[in-house]
């Protein structure tokens, strides 16, 4: 009898395990598997010889990235530019949740509604596509261009996408624009979340419109904000390299070359995977360093960290 | 309750197993590379008993054309993506049953990538075009078929035995043979039967003619006769802008591809960080006596008096042939480029590019590839016995002059016709076949003629070859009746400025500008991994730069950025590139030596 139960036990556990197997499987294949390709940086891998037939070099091309002060000042832009957009993209990461706020605030459902989906479409717009509508916009004989002659304002054409100057802000535009509408969603939906009790109560004690939202709608959304800043922070480095890639041209690269651009530029031009790979691993650990960092802050400030 | 647990656990089960064969399709990788392991063994097997196959077989095998065959052809030279439509489908579909399935690297917008993940994947292709050294590679590492003993059995491959086996003689030992050279001919090593000259100043006639057809000592008066034109000119007759210059950086590799193809105009030829010159002397493309310096600074120059397209830098291909197909572009170089504008109705009326020389050039150029142009023809390792008959079969009726007249001419009674003397002409729709749309009669395939054309964009046989059945070239422009229709008023009146030349190798020839040298097809070292990258990092800052310096403010600025991208690139280690590729062209210099 007792042994019946304890099998039975033991059965019910491993029913239970075998719940929570896919998920395992699903962790180890895409998260722990892909580090097996680690060991590339230890090779001179280069197709189409098979890997089998590769020379082990050790560490010559983590030295390598580093072995002398012009390749030095390389790396040294690629982490400005890098930390330079993402920081502009974390630094203004409160303007989705104000524009949530503000879309809120339009009394004409049909209005809001055509706002929002205007403001959502680029969002589901390719890079290379918005490229392509960049080109047609900026170019020499562009619409810009034309119209600013026509108007007699410019006598020769300006090349917008071949300036050197404020390639970071003019980027962080193209992506705001893209994003903003989009980002909004999760705040519009945490705004519906709020206690309408707590509006009404505002509006008998006569508070005005800008008072309810800054003392009611944006403390509400701040918790919901501090999370998805958190989420930004351990994507700092992963700033996506489609929008840079499409966007990049002689003129601007040294400012435009981020981190994953900068991976996909080495490896994919000269099939330098070995040291591509080395360069990812140093990037994964610089990650990791930040996201211990972000954890010891939030443990230092809230009391609680997210680890 | 039960069966609700029985059929969760089945759901579990069944997630579990479709994660793991998620895994299994990327284990079927690995039996892929395995069929190139087993023909490398096969290969070197087959050097020993090769000669006893020459001496059975007498004839091509039989080959069954019931089924259709897709080949997939891996083409370094295509422009085009996807299957071959239109007229030349036709041909193959009728002729072979064979569609071809053309691999652009060109086109799919990341060639080494695309090359990389394909050898890596064991299969490149049924038929490869690679260049020299990568095919090389691919040989190596077992990816390409072995066709000594097969080879022989093709009588039209064999009308180029000679280069064929020249080339396979460097490949691994010697014994095999993997690829099939492009563009040979037989008209001997050292000759050289084209008009015209690869890259040379040309501007149209009228505008030229216009302004007096006057001297140009050297690439200053160049530019006074462009800026005139482009103030006597400032848009094309359709009223866009015009331009004298227009770049686009898509073919940039080392360095940027459009200085490189001029510095020929000075005697030197680009080749990755170095330049060659006609004496065979080497100095680093870096060198500020070199002519990419001086090209680089000639466009700067261009650009400091307003005749660069603007958008040069930012333009692609397909944008700036629009340009050159309207007249919106005033110089060309190309021998090719003028394909874009000119028609022999054009050519009546002035309205034509020609060569205009300036008096202070010495023009690089080679010498017709006899032995083959630098890429090859190869056959996948992983093709079945039966369809590398078919492939083959295709590839000998490539050389076959049947074939070369598709290739390089069209469709007899359509672009060409036999005229009354038995003597091939070009027609009104061959000339203009590639300048306008030109549509195909419904039994050859319809559609119209660029579209259906020969995809593949590389030939085995050269046009200067010449057709055994008629004995003049394969391509039209040398044919009598094409000579006689190309007199008009603009060759005329060019023959008359240019001292009686009858065309402009003549022209450069007697002046002293012009001393081809050897054409030299060999297969060259490949990039180690670490010259690679060197290779990649300094490109990239060699472009940046360039480009930058043509569009620099001033002089100091552009002196400033050359510096700056000397220091630059040398600390990413240029000298080793420039060791290496010195050593790499060796061979070529010792050839080219042997040669004259």
């Amino acid at each position: 009898m007792n042994n019946n139960t304890a099998a039975r036990k033991k059965w019910n556990s491993f029913k239970l395990f075998l719940y929570i197997l896919p998920f395992i499987v699903l962790v180890l294949l895409f998260s722990y598997y892909p580090l097996y390709g680690w060991l590339y940086a230890f090779y001179d891998y280069r197709p189409p010889k098979p890997f089998s037939e590769a020379e082990f070099v050790g560490l010559k091309w983590f030295k390598s990235l580093v072995e002398n002060p012009i390749k030095i000042a390389q790396i040294v832009q690629v982490m400005k530019n890098t930390f330079a957009m993402s920081g502009l993209t974390l630094g203004t990461s409160w303007l989705p949740m104000l524009f949530a706020v503000f879309l809120n605030e339009i009394r004409s459902v049909k209005f809001r509604k055509f706002i929002q989906t205007v403001t959502t479409l680029p969002n589901f717009i390719s890079w290379v596509l918005v490229y392509s509508i960049a080109f047609s916009l900026f170019n020499s004989t562009g619409m810009m261009n034309s119209l600013l002659q026509g108007i007699g304002v410019i006598d020769t054409p300006i090349l917008f996408l071949q300036t050197t100057e404020h390639v970071w802000f003019k980027q962080w535009l193209w992506l705001t624009w893209k994003n903003l509408g989009w980002a909004a969603i999760m705040y519009i939906a945490a705004i519906s979340s709020i206690d309408e009790e707590l509006y009404e109560a505002a509006r008998v004690d006569g508070a005005t419109r800008m008072q309810i939202i800054w003392h009611i709608t944006i403390p509400s959304l701040l918790p919901t904000y501090f999370v998805l800043l958190m989420l930004n922070i351990a994507n700092f480095l992963s700033n996506g390299m489609e929008q840079y890639y499409v966007f990049q041209n002689a003129f601007n690269k040294d400012w435009i070359q981020v981190l994953d651009l900068y991976v996909y530029n080495l490896a994919m031009g000269s099939g330098s995977y070995s040291v591509s790979v080395a360069l990812s691993m140093l990037k994964s650990v610089v990650s990791l360093v930040l996201l211990l960092v972000a954890n010891g802050f939030s443990k230092l400030v809230r009391g609680e960290s997210f680890i | 309750m039960r069966k609700k647990r029985i059929m969760s656990l089945v759901l579990v089960a069944a997630m579990a197993m479709s994660l793991l064969a998620g895994c299994g399709s990327a284990d079927t990788a690995a039996p892929a590379a395995a069929p190139a392991d087993n023909s490398a063994a096969t290969a070197s097997d087959s050097g020993d008993t090769a000669e006893t196959e020459v001496a059975a077989a007498t004839a091509a095998p039989a080959v069954n054309h019931d089924e259709e065959l897709t080949i997939e052809i891996y083409d370094v030279a295509a422009n085009y993506q996807g299957l071959q439509a239109g007229w030349y489908g036709k041909v193959l579909k009728d002729k072979f049953n064979i569609v071809l399935n053309i691999i652009a690297p060109q086109v799919s917008g990341d060639a080494a990538s695309l090359y990389q993940t394909r050898t890596a994947s064991g299969n490149l292709g049924d038929i490869v075009i690679l260049d020299n050294a990568d095919l090389a590679e691919c040989a190596d590492v077992g990816l390409i078929a072995d066709l000594s003993g097969e080879i022989q059995n093709y009588p039209n491959l064999m009308r180029y035995e000679e280069q064929i086996m020249a080339f396979n003689k460097g490949l691994g030992d010697g014994t095999h043979v993997y690829a099939i050279p492009t563009e040979m001919n037989t008209n001997g090593p050292t000759a050289y039967v084209e008009d015209s000259v690869y890259s040379c100043p040309r501007m149209a006639w009228d505008y030229y003619q216009e302004l007096g057809a006057p001297k140009m000592a050297n690439t200053d008066d160049l530019l006074n006769v462009l800026k005139q034109m482009m103030e006597a000119h400032p848009t094309n007759e359709a009223g866009d802008k015009a331009y004298a210059i227009s770049l686009w950086p898509d073919w940039d590799g080392t360095s940027i591809e459009t200085v490189n193809q001029i510095t020929k105009w000075y005697g030197q030829e680009v080749n990755g960080s170095i330049l060659i010159d006609t004496e065979s002397n080497i100095m680093p493309l870096t060198d500020k006596n070199g002519a990419y310096y001086r090209m680089l600074k000639f466009f700067f120059q261009a650009n400091q008096m307003g005749l660069v397209d603007p958008d040069s830098a930012t333009q692609d291909w397909t944008a700036a042939c629009d340009k050159m197909q309207n007249k919106r572009v005033y110089l060309f170089w190309y021998n090719w480029q003028r394909g874009f504008w000119n028609t022999p109705a054009r050519s009546a009326e002035r309205n034509f590019y020609v060569a205009t020389p300036l008096d202070d050039m010495n023009v690089f150029q080679a010498s017709d590839t006899y032995y083959g142009s630098g890429r090859v023809w190869g056959v996948g390792s992983q093709v079945s016995d039966e369809n590398r008959a078919r492939i083959l079969e295709f590839l000998d009726w490539l050389a076959s002059p049947e074939s070369c007249m598709y290739q390089h001419d069209g469709i007899e009674g359509v672009t060409y016709v036999k005229n009354a003397d038995g003597k091939y002409e070009v027609t009104e729709d061959g000339f203009n076949r590639f300048s306008s749309e030109v549509l195909i009669p419904e039994e050859f395939g319809g559609g119209n003629f660029q579209d259906g054309n020969n995809q593949v964009n590389q030939w085995i046989v050269a046009g200067v070859d010449t057709n055994p059945e008629t004995g003049e070239s394969y391509s039209s422009d040398y044919w009598a009746t094409t000579i006689a229709v190309n007199q008009t008023v603009t060759t005329k009146e060019w023959s008359e400025r240019f001292e009686g030349a009858e065309n402009e190798v003549e022209y450069l020839k007697n002046k002293g500008m012009l001393n081809p040298v050897a054409s030299i097809n060999i297969s060259l070292v490949n990039d180690t991994t670490d010259i690679s990258l060197i290779r990649n990092q300094c490109g990239d800052i060699i472009c940046d730069s360039s480009w930058k310096m043509i569009f620099a403010s001033d002089e100091a600025q552009f002196d400033q950025m050359w510096d700056d991208m000397c220091t630059q690139i040398e600390g990413f280690g240029w000298d080793q590139l420039v060791e290496f590729d010195t050593q790499k062209y060796q061979p070529v210099l010792d050839a080219r030596k042997a040669a004259n």
